[in-house]
């Protein structure tokens, strides 16, 4: 289907309106958005533009993380003709003041929390609140006459070296683009797809309108770490990603990982040969647990943004993955070629798609002609001139050949190593007889300027030793040609390349620095001012100074976190990221590029998945819920004559709810749960402490099976238990909880712990106060059995709903005053 | 017989405003729940500067400061203890600090 301009890509959502478009978790709530509302909040965010003075071809600049938002500014801004300037939200507060410069915008949208020194210019507002100023706007488009010519958006190019040009793409370049890949690929409506790269790529963008072009449902994650990428494909069984080869090779080293320390590296071997000879749609079984662990649903993964090395390629395969390949630079909206879901090459990023024009140079260069090629440079007409051949082929700076209409990629023209003979070698055909060597991590080849030619220089990042390398050179040398022999070998500066945003080596960098080190100071970790997120806030917060300056080379010690502060700084990583990291692995010496490093690897996902799955099962909640109602109701009733006030508080409660209450006796849940009326008893959890539950192995399972039980972890790491609560509620579970966190025998309330008040507020849901009065002593601490029969009164005091901008801390005080009245 | 003594001061109020900022975390990390069971601010940044001086006393220094467990006999003088080790505690109080002193008793 052809789109004539973003007016008409954004009434098609009309075709599956109450399909999910987007999922996101800022914090504790899952928040979600249907095609409905995704196509309102466009309509709404266009008119708010409007009255905010942009008009067509004003440029709205965007320097935030993935989010619903995001989306919404965008198409907002293609509703009216309004150019989108999308920054990438990791480059420096600097670099985005540069760019903010070449395009005046009249508009900018940031996060709140992060480029903080640009809050004080004019124009900024906050990406995070938009859904709240574009709320009094009517649902309608505006009546603005759109056409296909009208540029879109503006992308800088990635270059760390040279002067960024920003490159203007038409909302026809991109329209037609997605047409293209639409042919090529057949989107499936039901996928269920992860958005981990930033969408400030035209790769990622380009890459979510079309599955969104379709109904698809993309879920986006608020801070991208290993162990946040390995929990969300869990919890929203992630059919598809699109990745890049650095995130597949990583993920792959993580499954060898844990074969490795589960002594099953032997048996993923075999499997991996045995899968090569198996048909494709088996090959997910015999990886079952390799899956299970990636949520148990992923078929596809797109890759793009480098060429993806062929044994990464095929051990995806191998595990019954349909890896993607593709081709395209951000001049091209991006895509130029990439594979078919049933046609697939490991070694060529596919077949052209139809509506581009490919053609081969005779220098061997890529050029392509189409209406998805750009038209020119944001005021930069020299480099538009450069970039094009005098009959219109947009010049890749690629060299590559078409065979059998497949495009194979050799390498970028600007690194080929010209030798004083004259003859040419090109460092990825190098690089890709040196892939998967172990004597190196990584190695990058560049040409060595001398008085005669270039020679070819190995850069190598390795912890292994000179020996080593230089054996491993010589082999590679006997496979290549003569002329293409390493002559020289040098270890780059740090442990890894300076990276592209998309994950690619930049060579430009290695090549300048192999060229200057004679003039260069010895080496050391760059000193640049580390990037401005969420971890430089938590620092600047509990160092009291706001302006701190950060730098990734900083010993905590420096920047002045002393033990307790570095305590503070643990709890608070917990408390925000959501991510657990031992204390005891940071000390005063420790970098805040090491800290980085933890972070990726410090982990939520293990605490959570210590908890039963069986309990939710509908199985056995059928089973439970009959035992419970049925016999246990009835042997409750011999000790416990119970009388319920304030029955009439629950009438127009809002479920799921949370519902707190006293704890004053173990047999409080049998109460609690018997003083609800049925429709909320049958879908009701009760939370337990995980330590209790841990040490009374039958208790849990009884608990588990007759009250929904889950356990709740009252000491640290809390985030986790927090967390799962959230997700209970969120599949409509009202939950029971004691806000005390222990047993209190002689009926006095002890002080409630803040997580209660973190839930209310975060995902502002009613909570409902119980009072039990008279329970105290029917099942005293440590007894097993009813004690004495009691005459119980339970209370229900009236639902409360928090605003979201009230501060958690008071509202756990409220919350129990509230009890304390009651 | 050789002993080990670690000493430590505390600035109150910086103590209060990391408490705040890490909040139970940071309490429920560094404190167990008898020890927690007093929360006035005065008291618990008695129990920390107790809890670094101990560790610095240490023969063999502890994983976290919640290792380190803090106890009062019947009179109420503190004592602290970190598996097989014992510790011989003073804790005291003056405006906005709190110091405390650890000698390692061994055989």
């Amino acid at each position: 289907m052809k789109y004539k301009d973003f007016g008409k890509y954004v009434a098609s959502f009309n075709k599956f309106p109450d399909r999910l478009a987007m999922t996101t978790r800022p914090y504790l709530k899952i928040e979600r958005l249907t095609y409905k509302q995704l196509q309102t909040r466009a309509y709404q965010t266009a008119r708010y533009l409007l009255d905010n003075g942009v008009v067509k071809g004003d440029r709205v600049m965007v320097a935030a993380i993935n989010s619903p938002q995001w989306i919404e500014l965008m198409l907002g801004c293609q509703l009216i003709g309004a150019i989108l300037v999308s920054v990438d939200v990791t480059n420096s507060t600097t670099i985005i003041l540069r760019y903010q410069k070449q395009t005046t915008p009249k508009l900018i949208f940031k996060n709140s929390s992060l480029h903080t020194e640009m809050d004080k210019l004019s124009g900024v507002i906050s990406l995070d609140d938009l859904d709240s100023y574009i709320d009094k706007y009517p649902a309608t488009s505006p009546i603005i006459k759109l056409q296909g010519g009208l540029s879109a958006v503006i992308v800088f190019t990635s270059g760390t070296t040279a002067d960024p040009k920003g490159v203007v793409l038409t909302q026809e370049n991109i329209l037609t683009n997605i047409v293209g890949i639409q042919d090529r690929i057949d989107v499936d409506p039901n996928w269920r797809v992860l958005s981990v790269l930033p969408l400030s790529h035209m790769y990622e963008l380009t890459g979510v309108l079309t599955l969104m072009s379709r109904g698809v449902s993309i879920f986006n994650i608020s801070h991208v770490t290993p162990a946040n990428i390995a929990k969300a494909m869990v919890d929203y069984q992630i059919t598809m990603i699109l990745g890049i080869p650095q995130l597949l090779s990583l993920v792959l080293e993580q499954i060898n990982q844990t074969a490795r320390e589960e002594g099953k590296t032997n048996l993923l071997a075999v499997a991996s040969k045995a899968a090569a000879v198996i048909p494709f749609s088996l090959r997910r079984y015999l990886f079952h647990s390799v899956h299970s662990r990636l949520g148990g649903h992923l078929r596809i993964v797109v890759t793009g943004g480098a060429p993806i090395p062929i044994d990464v390629a095929r051990a995806w395969e191998n595990m019954g993955v349909k890896t993607v390949q593709g081709y395209g630079l951000t001049e091209t909206s991006p895509l130029i070629s990439v594979n078919s879901l049933d046609e697939r090459q490991l070694d060529s990023p596919g077949r052209p798609i139809d509506n581009v024009q490919v053609r081969i140079a005779g220098s061997g260069e890529i050029q392509v002609k189409g209406d998805s090629v750009f038209r020119g440079y944001w005021q930069n007409d020299a480099a538009t001139k450069e970039s094009f051949t005098k009959n219109g082929w947009f010049k890749t700076g690629d060299v590559g050949r078409i065979k059998n209409g497949w495009l194979y990629i050799r390498g970028r023209i600007k690194f080929i190593i010209v030798r004083s003979s004259g003859l040419k070698v090109f460092p990825e055909d190098i690089e890709s007889v040196a892939e998967g060597n172990k004597a190196f991590s990584d190695l990058c080849i560049v040409g060595l300027v001398g008085e005669q030619g270039e020679s070819v220089l190995a850069v190598i990042t390795s912890d292994k030793s000179d020996r080593t390398i230089e054996k491993a050179i010589s082999t590679i040398n006997g496979t290549l040609e003569s002329f293409q022999h390493i002559d020289e070998w040098r270890r780059w500066r740090d442990k890894d390349f300076p990276r592209t945003r998309l994950g690619k080596v930049d060579r430009k960098q290695v090549e300048n620095w192999a060229n200057n080190t004679v003039i260069l100071m010895p080496s050391k970790e760059p000193d640049v001012a580390v990037k401005e997120d969420q971890l430089t806030q938590i620092i600047r917060l509990i160092s009291g100074h706001p302006k701190l300056q950060i730098r990734a080379s900083d010993h905590l010690a420096d920047l002045g976190l002393d033990s307790l502060r570095r305590l503070t700084l643990v709890s608070l990583i917990e408390t925000r990221l959501g991510i657990t990291i031992a204390e005891e692995n940071i000390n005063q010496e420790t970098t805040i590029a090491t800290l980085r490093k933890l972070l990726n690897k410090g982990s939520h996902v293990e605490a959570i998945d210590k908890r039963p799955k069986w309990t939710y099962y509908k199985w056995v909640r059928l089973i439970g819920n009959a035992v419970r109602e049925v016999v246990i109701r009835g042997l409750l009733r011999i000790w416990v004559k119970l009388r319920v006030e304030g029955r009439n508080n629950l009438d127009n409660l809002d479920t799921p709810a949370i519902f707190i209450f006293n704890h004053t006796d173990d047999f409080d849940a049998p109460v609690i749960y018997n003083s609800l009326p049925h429709y909320i008893r049958k879908r009701l959890a009760v939370a337990s402490a995980s330590d209790v539950l841990d040490d009374h192995k039958f208790l849990a399972f009884i608990d588990r099976l007759f009250y929904a039980g889950f356990n709740l972890n009252r000491f640290e790491p809390y985030m986790p238990s927090l967390m799962y609560t959230s997700e209970l509620i969120d599949k409509g579970w009202n939950i029971v909880l004691s806000p005390e966190g222990r047993l209190s025998p002689s009926g006095r309330l002890l002080p409630f712990k803040l997580g209660v008040g973190l839930l209310a507020v975060n995902l502002g849901v009613p909570v409902v106060p119980l009072k039990t009065i008279g329970l105290t002593g029917t099942v005293p601490l440590h007894s097993k059995w009813p004690k004495k029969r009691s005459k119980v009164t339970v209370r229900i005091g009236k639902p409360i709903v928090f605003d979201a901008k009230s501060d958690y801390t008071h509202a756990t005080i409220e919350l129990q005053h509230i009890m304390q009245d009651l | 017989m050789v002993g080990m003594i670690g000493v430590d001061m505390v600035y109150i109020p910086e103590f209060a405003l990391q408490a705040e900022l890490g909040g139970d975390t940071l309490l429920n990390k560094t404190f167990n729940p008898e020890e927690l069971a007093n929360r006035g601010i005065n008291h618990l940044a008695g129990l920390w500067a107790a809890k670094e001086a101990v560790y610095k006393a240490a023969e063999k220094s502890p994983k976290t400061l919640k290792d380190i467990i803090i106890s009062h006999d019947n009179l109420g003088k503190p004592s602290a203890r970190i598996a097989k080790q014992s510790f011989d505690i003073s804790i005291s109080h003056h405006g906005d600090y709190a110091i405390a002193v650890a000698l390692r008793l061994s055989k």
